[in-house]
């Protein structure tokens, strides 16, 4: 409904702007912005959209009118009394009708009235009353105000207001007020997409209206989704989203929010294995980038740039997981692996102040160490003394200081020496049989924890301002001693509006936390080079006072260097422990200002900016008692006769990182939603981002550091020095002094729109493009536009649906092009500052990354996704199943090359994975009664491989852990490959496989098998998974546990590799049952173990199939109990109040698949123990 | 309508506000991307950031091969010693063939990679001094030339003339361009171009040298002597040697060394013209390589050199620990030192007949290396003895440096010199015959199967 004076404008505006963009033609997504204006600009227009009937039928009876409209809407019809006559018959001619025009059609005339409750239309005779009378007579003008808001007391901007007899609309304001006029007995109609809607009859004495609307089917389809750029209702929605709403996110006690999604979330798997490096992956693998695999995290409307664990969860309102590319593409370059928006709390409603407190302990017993696998302590001993014997350790004797060696070795080596006897030797090795150093880890180092939590949140509202404010402290503390870590979190959430239109908004988080970790290290550290902790250690002296380890340097050297004139040389944990003072601290702020404007009832435009700095700083304070600082010092010291020279002071040694992180962004965008002619809805977004990141950090290390006077000796970084009796040569001390500085820019431009047309078909589309400095100097490689475009159909809303078991049905299809950033490359030739520090030569240098690489794209991800969403039985059971196939090409790998060349390796854009999957949800409510019984099942299942490889690695004798991303054509990048296995030599225990069919122990041969003649068992990483998540209620109680499951992996057990264990001292349990005569192959896969150990041998054996085992598995890892006060019972000023308990890594395997007896989620390392937690929650 | 009016006005108007603003962002854009992303990663566009990388130490001067010593013969290992060392290292030891990715092959290639780059980069620098840009131009085609040598040492066979324009030489790398697929040459032009690149380096290099980690005139004469010498041109050798201590011919009086320290040399020291080295790899650590004994003991008693640059070891074994590279024991020099030049100038003297200079100049190293006043000059004067003392004091004095295997090499062709060289191990012999295939290690496998590169025999 353009109007023929506005038409001018129209083409006045659109000739600016093509002017205007004529003149900044390097940035052409600007396009998709004046598409969307001009666009907007042809509807103005206003009229309710509602409930559709499509009916034609000559003199048909009420009855079956209402049974139509059952069936079409879902709406239920009530007569009041018996006085109506369902059989009265009318003319139906309905094509998409409105609901509420069906009724009046067919109502008015038998002087029949209705109104519409939730779902219910109630048919009643229309009572004369008085006012009717006299409005025949006098039409009296009325001011009609009001507001509108959902059942939770939200404002419904945008809502539709119209007056049906005077056939005149409005649409709510941003706070859901309105204002119409009217006469007395006007029928005024509250419509808004996805809710039902109202009618009323307006009375002279009852001007002001508290309107409530009612969302329309069951909850799922109440679900507001929210990409970052917008909120999206999930009935107009194309993509594949996933929501995680607060009481599922607070159904868990941790301090972080990763761990709050973790089993939750469909098609969402953390890779664990590595413990330092929990990996996110969403729907599978998508890159080759080392780390690259996890999705952005979005935190409101911006990336968020810092550490995630920093995220207090009490904070969080909602998550939604964005995982198809209709759903992500907006995010452009960083959505090929998904997208995590967190939405926080925000200041809602109209409501009074209300406080809300939640306080919970964590409790966890000390690691049993002991549930390592581990070679047993006297074994190891026999070990050493075989080795001695062959005169393995001899090479250590010539070497005046390094490495250490055992007590074990020592002795024996005393005995050779003469200095003890065969008896004495015996006795004192035999001594240590009986001791593991585990005993004393425990006793020591480690300790049982206790986290405690508090969060307090205060909300409310006044006339034109709302907020929040909320302030959180967490103090964890870690299983190992002298680990700490404090966190306060605090919050201001606030919404003004400063008229009707202009609102503004602002968030400001501040976060600090403190740490120390001051632990030495715990069971699998201290390590040193080749050398590690003996198991039969002590770490303590008969006395109680910590023991010394020969770690770095042997017995003999540190007993005796320097004679007495040198520091203290030998190295005790326990003193380390109490010595230590490494402390770490950060500091954070966010601020996110936005401002929106409603220039137009349908056309609100959005200008956000925000700014998040963090400021961190570890020091690392060692004191001269401390071990690293007598090293040092002692390593320069110069000894002549009696004079003693310290070139490094005798003094503390401080070593200082500082970091500081800023992100800047800001956003302008411009949001159009409008409908009209009551079936066509076009909701778009358009605009322009600019975000920068940067970082500097600052290491330093001060010698001669004075921590009570802030004094720094000086040293001399220039001239080398002897080492002491010149063990390490001549050096310099090192200048620990560097440097670091990134940025990182992006300018976007993007787009996003939808239409609706009657309520059953959407269709939408969305496009960006990214600019990045971070591909390097050149320009040419740095923009790359991005799309996607999708369609949804709600089938149930045709008239040919009739399956009433099942009242809804919808169907979604989207593709779309989404991107990975591969910072750190570059066309050009990379060379990198490095500091002097590092340089043999104490000059500053440059080192040379990557060759060059013309070539260069940026990664981009294909996604297809087809969604059913459903529910059955009157939405007691509702649900989703999605399909996809993910296409990751142009995917930057290190390239093996020709090493003639002088790079051995170079990242190019060579491979390219296949991914394809399902999704499936389902909610039910099983029994709804006294007692409630919620189920909720997640079902994924991924299955992706490599399907391109430019320059494959050979093939010859490949097999694989799966540990780390490897491409192969044709197999998953985690793929676990191994020898076929032959069994034991029966006459000496060698480990037997094939070469060309035949067994045979020529492990050179078997290592040169081509990969089809390898055992290839499958991923690593599960491609089924999911949970299984009941909630019981009762009376007050509820009580939720999850069940996780994870089908069709496998994992490789560790084995004693007897080269690994006589170089490093690292060996299994499996040691104890290795083939030591004829006829043990029986009961053993363990080859006998020899020496000179042939490491293709044990290669070949680590490597066998016999040692690859089925992962499946199904756990129960949590419960959480909760019971409510209700309100009834009346504590003063409380309104609710609630006890929970919690109970985690519980690691109860309920069904495993493999034989070993072995926790595939914990192969190498220590069982962790269980958590329990208990807290209470209460809103005043 | 009216007020519908009145607002698509307002819009208009903060429409033109918005894209004014958005403009303004685009047109600075361009400008706002070019913010180098790491402040220390860049690309090389000054002379600076080539000088860095030529003070890139590890990557520029320890890139050498350390298999040629490996395999040489100045040493031995116990059976255990042996057991415990990596595979390839145990097949060097014993000549036998070993195929694998190998950092002997891959190292040296990658300094040649950076001389390439440095030499590319130069073209696209500006305004920097004419003596900076020689200096690094210089350095550059020095790396070159002497790492193609030293891969020329390991993979590919001894020069020999009649057959030098037949052989199967190494692959000359002379772009930095990684899509040039690389070719094995003969060993005719790889001498050629090494030869080449030197001779070009000479003049473009200081006359004395002042930082000893960069290339100078000297070090670049001594380094063709090196050249010259492995191929036989005696006449040529010596002209070099003599040119290179002309510019600096320093010794170390052995006695103001001590013999007690751990590692008695200074890095830089007055011999060194040049240093580079490789790293000591398990087979070569002075707590398992032990000095061949009938070596040892050819050093006579007043000869510091057995207290200067061995140490005892418990069991009484010998352990090397004269290493010029001056930092530890982990590493193997393989710079220009002026030792090498005084004996490559004797050597080339006595074969020419110049008797008088060839005793001279012998006399004038050894000299330095006795307690002093006990050395007796040698007098010599039938030149095939001469040259025998020459070559076995030659030995003597540059362990460890991956010149003995260059040696055996050239010897071998040499009917009066040749040698079998053995081992015995666990009681089974391996011996080592003038002209045998092992002499040539197998070239990278990598190299073979992505390059195409035929292998070595």
């Amino acid at each position: 409904m353009t109007t023929p004076n506005e038409a001018p404008e129209d083409i006045g505006v659109l000739g600016v702007l093509c002017g205007l963009h004529a003149a900044s033609k390097s940035c052409y997504g600007l396009k998709f912005t004046v598409t969307i204006l001009f666009f907007s600009l042809l509807q103005v227009s206003a009229t309710s959209l509602a409930q559709t009937l499509t009916l034609k039928q000559r003199d048909i009876t009420l009855e079956k009118v209402f049974t139509e409209i059952r069936k079409q809407t879902g709406y239920d019809v009530l007569l009041s009394a018996k006085k109506v006559n369902t059989h009265s018959r009318v003319n139906a001619d309905f094509n998409h009708t409105p609901l509420t025009e069906v009724l009046d059609k067919c109502l008015n005339r038998f002087n029949l009235t209705y109104t519409i409750e939730e779902k219910t239309i109630v048919v009643a005779y229309k009572e004369p009353i008085v006012i009717d009378k006299i409005k025949s007579v006098f039409a009296i003008p009325i001011v009609v105000t009001g507001i509108v808001t959902d059942t939770v007391g939200t404002a419904l901007p945008d809502a539709t207001v119209r007056n049906i007899t005077q056939n005149t609309s409005i649409s709510t304001t941003i706070d859901g007020s309105f204002n119409i006029r009217a006469q007395a007995g006007d029928q005024i109609n509250v419509s808004f997409i996805g809710y039902t809607t109202y009618t009323f009859i307006v009375r002279e004495n009852q001007s002001y209206h508290i309107i409530i609307l009612h969302s329309f089917n069951s909850k799922l389809n109440e679900v507001i989704v929210n990409t970052g750029y917008q909120d999206i209702p999930k009935e107009r929605a194309t993509g594949s989203f996933y929501k995680l709403d607060n009481k599922v996110l607070n159904q868990r006690v941790s301090p972080d929010i990763l761990s709050r999604i973790e089993g939750l979330t469909s098609g969402l798997l953390i890779d664990r294995r590595d413990p330092q490096q929990a990996n996110i992956l969403l729907r599978g693998v998508s890159t080759l980038i080392f780390n690259g695999s996890s999705p952005l995290i979005v935190l409101d409307n911006f990336p968020y740039s810092g550490d995630v664990n920093n995220i207090n969860p009490n904070d969080i309102e909602s998550i939604s997981v964005l995982k198809d590319a209709a759903a992500s593409s907006i995010w452009g370059v960083r959505a090929g692996n998904g997208v995590i928006v967190i939405t926080t709390k925000k200041a809602t409603g109209n409501q009074a102040l209300s406080v809300s407190f939640n306080a919970n302990l964590t409790f966890a017993k000390k690691p049993d160490l002991f549930s390592a696998n581990q070679i047993p302590v006297s074994s190891f001993i026999d070990l050493e003394k075989m080795l001695f014997d062959k005169g393995y350790y001899d090479g250590l004797f010539n070497d005046q200081a390094s490495p250490g060696y055992s007590q074990v070795v020592d002795i024996l080596n005393r005995q050779r020496n003469g200095e003890l006897n065969q008896v004495e030797a015996d006795e004192a090795i035999n001594s240590l049989r009986g001791r593991d150093v585990r005993n004393d880890m425990q006793n020591y180092l480690y300790r049982n924890t206790v986290n405690q939590q508090y969060y307090v949140n205060l909300t409310g509202a006044g006339t034109r301002i709302r907020y929040l404010f909320s302030a959180g402290y967490d103090k964890n503390l870690s299983a190992l001693q002298g680990n700490q870590s404090d966190r306060i979190t605090l919050r201001s959430n606030s919404t003004v509006d400063l008229t009707k239109k202009w609102q503004l908004q602002s968030d400001i988080i501040l976060t600090k936390t403190k740490g120390t970790s001051n632990s030495p290290g715990g069971f699998g550290s201290f390590k040193a080079g080749y050398n590690s902790i003996s198991p039969y250690a002590s770490l303590v002296n008969a006395d109680g006072s910590p023991a010394a380890i020969d770690l770095y340097y042997n017995r003999a050297f540190t007993d005796t260097a320097g004679n007495g004139k040198l520091m203290d040389w030998k190295y005790r944990p326990l003193q380390e422990l109490r010595n230590n003072d490494n402390r770490s601290g950060m500091t954070d702020i966010l601020v996110n200002l936005g401002t929106s404007y409603r220039i137009l009832p349908w056309l609100k435009a959005d200008f956000r900016y925000q700014y998040q700095q963090s400021w961190s700083s570890t020091e690392n304070l060692q004191n001269l008692d401390s071990y690293t600082a007598r090293d040092y010092i002692n390593r320069f010291t110069q000894i002549n006769g009696n004079a003693v020279t310290y070139i490094v002071p005798k003094n503390n040694i401080l070593y200082s990182f500082e970091q500081n992180n800023r992100q800047q962004g800001s956003r302008g965008q411009l949001n159009f939603d409008h409908k009209w002619a009551s079936k066509h809805q076009v909701s778009a977004i358009a605009g322009v981002e600019v975000r920068e990141t940067s970082n500097n950090s600052l290491t330093s290390t001060y010698y001669g550091y004075d921590p009570n006077t802030l004094i720094v000796t000086p040293v001399d970084y220039t001239h080398m020095y002897p080492t002491f009796n010149g063990v390490f040569g001549d050096r310099y001390i090192t200048d620990g002094t560097m440097f670091t500085q990134t940025v990182n820019r992006f300018i976007s431009t993007f787009a996003n729109a939808s239409y609706t047309y009657n309520e059953k078909y959407t269709l939408s589309a969305s496009a960006r493009r990214d600019a990045s400095n971070i591909f390097g100097v050149s320009t040419n490689q740095k923009g790359v536009p991005l799309w996607s475009v999708g369609g949804l159909w709600r089938i149930n809303r045709e008239s040919f649906y009739k399956l009433d078991w099942m009242p809804q049905l919808n169907l979604r299809l989207t593709y779309g092009v989404s991107g990975n950033l591969a910072a750190n490359e570059s066309a050009l030739t990379r060379i990198q500052y490095l500091a002097a520090s590092r340089s043999p030569l104490n000059l500053p240098y440059v080192g040379i990354s990557a060759p060059p690489n013309p070539h260069l794209r940026w990664e981009q991800v294909r996604t297809f996704n087809a969604g059913l969403d459903f529910s059955l039985l009157g939405n007691r059971i509702t649900g989703s199943f999605e399909y996809y196939t993910k296409k990751s090409v142009d995917l930057i790998n290190s390239v093996l090359l020709d090493p003639t060349v002088g790079f051995i390796t170079a990242n190019q854009n060579s491979a390219s994975i296949f991914a394809k999957g399902s999704d499936v949800v389902i909610n039910s409510l099983n029994i709804d009664g006294k007692v409630r019984w919620q189920s909720s099942l997640l079902f994924s299942y991924v299955n992706y491989k490599t399907v391109k490889n430019l320059n494959p690695p050979g093939l010859e004798g490949f097999v694989s852990d799966g540990a780390i991303i490897f491409p192969v054509l044709n197999y998953n990048p985690y793929v676990i490959a191994s020898y076929k296995w032959a069994g034991l030599d029966p006459l000496n225990g060698d480990p037997q496989g094939y070469v060309n069919g035949k067994a045979s122990k020529d492990y050179l041969a078997i290592a040169q098998n081509p990969i089809e003649q390898q055992v290839v068992s499958g991923p690593a990483l599960p491609p089924f998974f999911g949970n299984l998540r009941n909630t019981i209620e009762w009376n007050k109680l509820s009580l939720t546990f999850n069940i996780s499951y994870r089908f069709g992996y496998y994992f490789r057990k560790p084995v004693t590799n007897y080269s690994t264990l006589i170089t490093y001292g690292t060996g299994y349990n499996d040691y104890e049952s290795r083939w030591q005569k004829p006829g043990d192959e029986r009961f053993t896969n363990t080859p006998s173990s020899n020496y000179p150990s042939d490491t293709q041998r044990e290669l070949f054996y680590q490597y066998s199939s016999v040692n690859v085992e089925k992962a499946d598995n199904m756990k129960l890892n949590e419960v959480y109990l909760s019971y409510d006060f209700s309100p009834k019972r009346k504590i003063p000023g409380v309104k609710s109040l609630q006890f929970y308990v919690f109970a985690n890594q519980l690691n109860i395997i309920l069904w495993k698949a493999n034989k070993a007896g072995l926790d595939p989620d914990v192969l190498y390392s220590i069982k962790p123990p269980a958590a329990f937690s208990a807290g209470i929650k209460a809103t005043f | 309508m009216k007020n519908q009016q009145y607002s698509a006005n307002r819009w208009i108007q903060h429409t033109l506000f918005m894209t004014v603003i958005t403009v303004a962002v685009f047109t600075s854009c361009n400008k706002y991307l070019d913010a180098k992303p790491d402040q220390s990663i860049a690309t090389p566009s000054t002379i600076e950031d080539l000088e860095g990388i030529l003070n890139n130490y590890n990557f520029v001067n320890a890139k050498y091969s350390s298999a040629p010593e490996v395999s040489s013969d100045d040493y031995y290992l116990t059976g255990t010693d042996w057991a415990s060392l990596p595979d390839y290292q145990r097949a060097y030891y014993t000549w036998q063939k070993f195929n694998g990715p190998i950092g002997d092959y891959t190292s040296p290639y990658s300094a040649i990679e950076y001389a390439n780059i440095i030499m590319e980069s130069l073209e696209k620098i500006n305004g920097a001094s004419p003596v900076r840009i020689n200096a690094v131009r210089g350095n550059a085609l020095y790396l070159r030339a002497s790492y193609h040598y030293a891969l020329a040492q390991v993979f590919a066979p001894a020069y020999n003339k009649n057959t030098a324009d037949s052989d199967q030489g190494i692959a000359l790398r002379l772009t930095a361009d990684i899509a040039v697929k690389p070719k094995r040459s003969t060993i005719g032009e790889n001498y050629n171009q090494i030869i080449t690149d030197l001779t070009k380096a000479a003049p473009l290099l200081p006359d004395y040298p002042d930082q000893k980690f960069r290339a100078s005139k000297p070090a670049a004469y001594g380094m063709l002597a090196r050249v010259y010498l492995a191929m036989g041109d005696y006449g040529n050798a010596g002209k070099y040697a003599d040119a290179a201590l002309k510019l600096y011919n320093k010794l170390i009086n052995y006695n103001t060394v001590s013999t007690t320290a751990t590692i008695p040399f200074r890095q830089f020291n007055d011999e060194v013209i040049y240093d580079s080295r490789t790293g000591i790899p398990p087979a070569l650590a002075n707590t398992k390589a032990k000095i061949d004994t009938l070596l040892f003991s050819s050093y006579a008693p007043n000869d510091l050199r057995r207290t200067v640059i061995f140490k005892t070891n418990a069991d009484g074994s010998r352990a090397f620990k004269g290493s010029y590279t001056g930092v530890n024991n982990a590493s193997a020099f393989t710079g220009i030192a002026t030792n090498e030049l005084y004996f490559i100038k004797a050597e080339c003297a006595v074969r020419a007949n110049d008797i008088s200079i060839g005793l001279a100049t012998l006399n004038t190293v050894l000299s330095t290396r006795w307690k002093t006043g006990t050395y007796q000059p040698v007098t010599i004067t039938d030149a095939g003895v001469l040259l025998k003392t020459v070559l076995a004091e030659r030995r003597k004095d540059l362990l460890f440096r991956t010149l003995r295997w260059t040696d055996l090499r050239r010897l071998n062709l040499e009917a009066d010199h040749r040698q079998e060289i053995r081992r015995i191990l666990n009681g089974t012999s391996y011996k080592l015959e003038p002209g045998s295939p092992r002499y040539v290690f197998q070239i990278d496998q990598n190299a073979v199967e992505l390059g195409g590169l035929p292998q070595n025999p």
